[in-house]
């Protein structure tokens, strides 16, 4: 079910928040937000809901063995168990046919036979990136001492299961979550954050269909036919591209904070003007925030972090950021775009540790400059995050740099009936990434004026929305 | 204001703006969703699928319909008369599928003298999820189709229902009702698609086609995308081959001669389709062969699937990837009307 669709604004959602703040006790108002998450997942898919139920029992009991454990090697098999149980799943349903093509592949070359592992025709279940990395943190963070053990089953399952975030973010973690669901202030309506979650979900909601998908309406047909697109095409794909994804999920993420507000749930934040960053680092402070915080608090640190000199730290950059990359999907364009931001990461730290900016790079100093170096670098990345093979990739780039044989300029895969919408989005989009203000630093006053611009902007997106467009981190 | 304050404008505002988008869309009713419950001739629509209907009561003197899809639009009636002696309608629209096919021809059956059915035969008509919402919503043409499909599974209720929703609220319609609203003309109950066709000019060595040749191309990769994401991702339906078994059937026992035309695909579309689709390549040629395998004796297939003769691959035979022009159909439709009554 997305949540731009009719049958969630008119029915799941009304009957949600209903039965949420007319259930007079505690217990049962998380009970059935539970079951309301379960029914959401189920929509999707009524077998798959058995993988999010078995990791969240897996893991809560997991944690607790290990909290009771009274040797360091008990607890080391428990987490080992936990972390094999998780990520074997995971593996096996995003990874797998990776894994096969590309034994197939090598096996191709060296003895001519590309039949040795079969590619299996196998379902992603929705949202498994996320809720593995949610729960598994859960028995890390309890593995390291760094947590308690919760002592509620029922919390700690509607914290993992939560319907707001659970397909696509934002990566919540369980100290941020479990204790606001054991909290009973949470189960009585408040119209301050009541009214704080319809604005955030309405401007996610316009920032989908009001931008994101204008664009799609674009940068799809460009993107799937890449070698025979204009030069022009392929700048308007990249830039759509660079637009739309921004739009998708920080709208997919306000509307998920909405909603979280709407039962008074706080989510973090996950995207703080990304495109204003003058710098790489900068932008992973600001983009896609939770997943971010999430590596290097279990990857980066695990791995070293920059305890051990400069070479280990510019390693555990690379790796972090291409498990990064990997973990969006199966597919050896995500490791490539996490190699590329990985390498910019190291070299702004070799930058950084040499000194070489304040030596040599005055003209790096003008903050403009830095920006537009910086959105110039992201959007050149997000090619490997969008093309679907390195062949397309390299074509892309190909065009944009203008090193195709047959350059030409021509606007023909922008259909006329979208173009006006597509520019309109495109420029509105980039004016907004650029200069505006983002979700966050609104203060959404409450007089008629501003309650009755976010319903026509609400009644605006209905009449707008189509009937089917998943958010694009759906697939992750 | 409090909050209190702000949260139930936002609600009342919003169900006023909803409510006055969906009254002035019901009451103007420009795709006849809600207040169409037969054909009249007279109502001012935007739907082209009722439109068809208007047309086919319009003409009760018909002896000849050709039944198709968009592909079967660049198809002149008029010149269809002058090769078959017959009063002829062209009801092609673009989005019909079985349904909607069905639904013209049982109209067509009932309103006019109806002796011979063209029906321009496309693969995708037997793939439930391409229905179009006008076909879906309109009742005055679904009543024609309730014998065929008395209990239609292709759709769940609940996203009937948010079809329903939808139409009521969504920018279509609003846009529609508007533009009905404000605009004097009224469509032409005239022979259906193709009326306006300078069909003599079709045949001749200079034609050239209507599209630009330097965009042929890129026309035939964005209709390959179009298709990729709903038809070859769909399959086909058993029971939707049933139903139009059983009306050939009926056609047949009536007496009235069907001449089915299955027609290419643009070579380039067609040569992607084998390759990155091989399993619903393959299925067009068992189709092809269950069509061919018919043996009623006043129904015949003409099958063109691997190309139409002398077609040089240019905008003279193609518009698009899956849309060939006049000439490629008249090609065809001489070669598929040979022998009619």
């Amino acid at each position: 079910m997305l949540f731009n669709s009719y049958i969630f604004i008119f029915g799941f959602l009304p009957i949600v928040l209903l039965g949420y703040y007319l259930i007079p006790n505690k217990r049962l108002q998380l009970g059935f937000l539970l079951i309301a998450s379960l029914g959401f997942y189920s929509y999707w898919s009524a077998k798959l809901v058995f993988f999010l139920i078995f990791t969240v029992i897996l893991d809560f009991y997991i944690a607790r063995a290990i909290h009771r454990s009274k040797t360091q090697g008990s607890k080391n098999f428990y987490l080992l168990f936990s972390l094999f149980a998780n990520l074997s799943i995971l593996f096996f349903f995003k990874y797998y046919n990776l894994l096969a093509s590309s034994v197939n592949s090598v096996l191709t070359m060296t003895h001519g036979d590309s039949s040795t592992l079969p590619i299996l025709n196998v379902i992603l279940p929705i949202g498994i990136s996320f809720y593995t990395f949610q729960s598994m943190s859960y028995v890390i963070d309890v593995y390291r001492g760094t947590s308690d053990v919760h002592a509620d089953l029922l919390a700690f399952a509607g914290y993992v299961t939560l319907f707001p975030h659970q397909i696509s973010g934002p990566l919540v973690r369980h100290n941020q979550i479990v204790p606001q669901l054991e909290n009973p202030k949470t189960y009585f309506f408040q119209t301050d954050n009541f009214w704080r979650g319809i604005c955030f979900f309405i401007c996610g909601l316009s920032k989908k269909v009001l931008i994101a998908d204008s664009l799609a309406l674009v940068v799809t047909p460009i993107v799937n036919n890449i070698a025979v697109a204009s030069n022009t095409e392929a700048w308007l794909a990249i830039l759509g591209y660079t637009t739309q994804l921004y739009f998708d999920f920080s709208g997919y993420s306000d509307m998920a904070v909405g909603l979280g507000l709407m039962m008074n749930i706080q989510f973090p934040q996950n995207f703080n003007s990304p495109y204003k960053s003058a710098s790489i680092t900068e932008f992973w402070q600001r983009w896609h925030m939770t997943l971010s915080s999430w590596l290097r608090d279990y990857l980066y640190i695990s791995l070293g972090g920059n305890r051990s000199g400069r070479l280990s730290t510019y390693r555990n950059l690379l790796l972090t950021m291409i498990i990064g990359g990997l973990w969006h999907g199966g597919n050896w364009t995500f490791a490539a775009w996490g190699l590329f931001h990985g390498l910019l990461l190291a070299l702004e730290r070799f930058g950084k540790d040499s000194k070489l900016y304040e030596k040599h790079g005055a003209f790096l100093k003008n903050r403009t400059l830095q920006i537009g170096l910086t959105f110039f670098l992201v959007n050149l990345g997000w090619v490997f995050f969008r093309a679907p093979t390195f062949t397309a990739a390299g074509l892309w780039f190909q065009k944009i740099f203008i090193c195709n044989s047959n350059i030409s300029w021509d606007l023909r895969f922008v259909a006329e009936k979208y173009r006006a919408r597509f520019f309109a989005a495109l420029i509105i989009g980039l004016v907004m990434a650029f200069y505006a203000k983002n979700t966050w630093q609104f203060k959404f006053k409450t007089n008629f004026i501003v309650a009755g611009g976010f319903a026509l902007l609400f009644v605006l997106c209905l009449m707008l929305m189509s009937a089917d467009s998943p958010f694009l981190y759906f697939q992750f | 204001m409090s909050s209190k304050f702000a949260v139930l404008t936002f609600f009342l505002v919003a169900g006023a703006l909803i409510l006055g988008v969906a009254s002035l869309n019901y009451f103007v009713d420009p795709m006849c969703f809600y207040r169409c419950s037969s054909v009249d001739i007279h109502k001012k629509n935007l739907n082209t699928f009722f439109h068809v209907g208007q047309i086919i009561v319009s003409h009760p003197e018909t002896e000849n319909i050709m039944i198709g899809s968009s592909r079967g639009e660049t198809t002149s009636p008029l010149w269809l008369e002058e090769l078959l002696h017959m009063k002829s309608l062209n009801l092609s629209v673009g989005g019909t599928e079985l349904q909607a096919k069905l639904a013209f021809l049982n109209m067509a059956l009932k309103h006019t003298k109806v002796r011979q059915v063209i029906w321009q035969a496309d693969f995708f008509e037997f793939i439930p999820e391409v229905i179009d919402v006008k076909m879906q919503n309109t009742e005055a043409l679904r009543s024609y189709i309730k014998n065929e499909f008395q209990s239609d599974a292709s759709q769940s209720k609940m996203s009937k229902l948010q079809d329903e929703l939808k139409s009521l609220i969504d920018h279509i319609s609003f846009e529609a009702s508007l533009k009905l609203l404000f605009s004097k003309k009224v469509k032409p109950l005239d022979q259906g698609s193709g009326s306006d066709l300078k069909y003599k000019d079709c045949e001749t060595p200079e034609y050239k086609g209507d599209q630009d040749p330097d965009k042929l191309e890129k026309e035939i990769l964005n209709d390959y995308d179009r298709y990729r994401t709903v038809i070859f991702k769909n399959e086909f339906s058993e029971a939707y081959w049933r139903i139009f078994v059983e009306k050939l059937k009926s056609l047949d026992a009536q007496g009235i001669e069907v001449k089915i035309l299955v027609a290419p695909y643009n070579p380039l579309f067609m040569k992607r389709l084998a390759l990155e689709y091989p399993k619903v390549y393959n299925e067009h040629f068992v189709w092809i062969k269950r069509l061919k395998s018919l043996s009623l004796s006043h129904v015949h297939i003409t099958d063109f699937f691997t190309g139409i003769p002398g077609d040089d691959q240019s905008a003279k035979y193609w518009n698009d990837g899956v849309h060939f022009t006049c000439r490629g159909a008249m090609i065809m439709l001489r070669e598929s009307l040979k022998n009619s009554p």
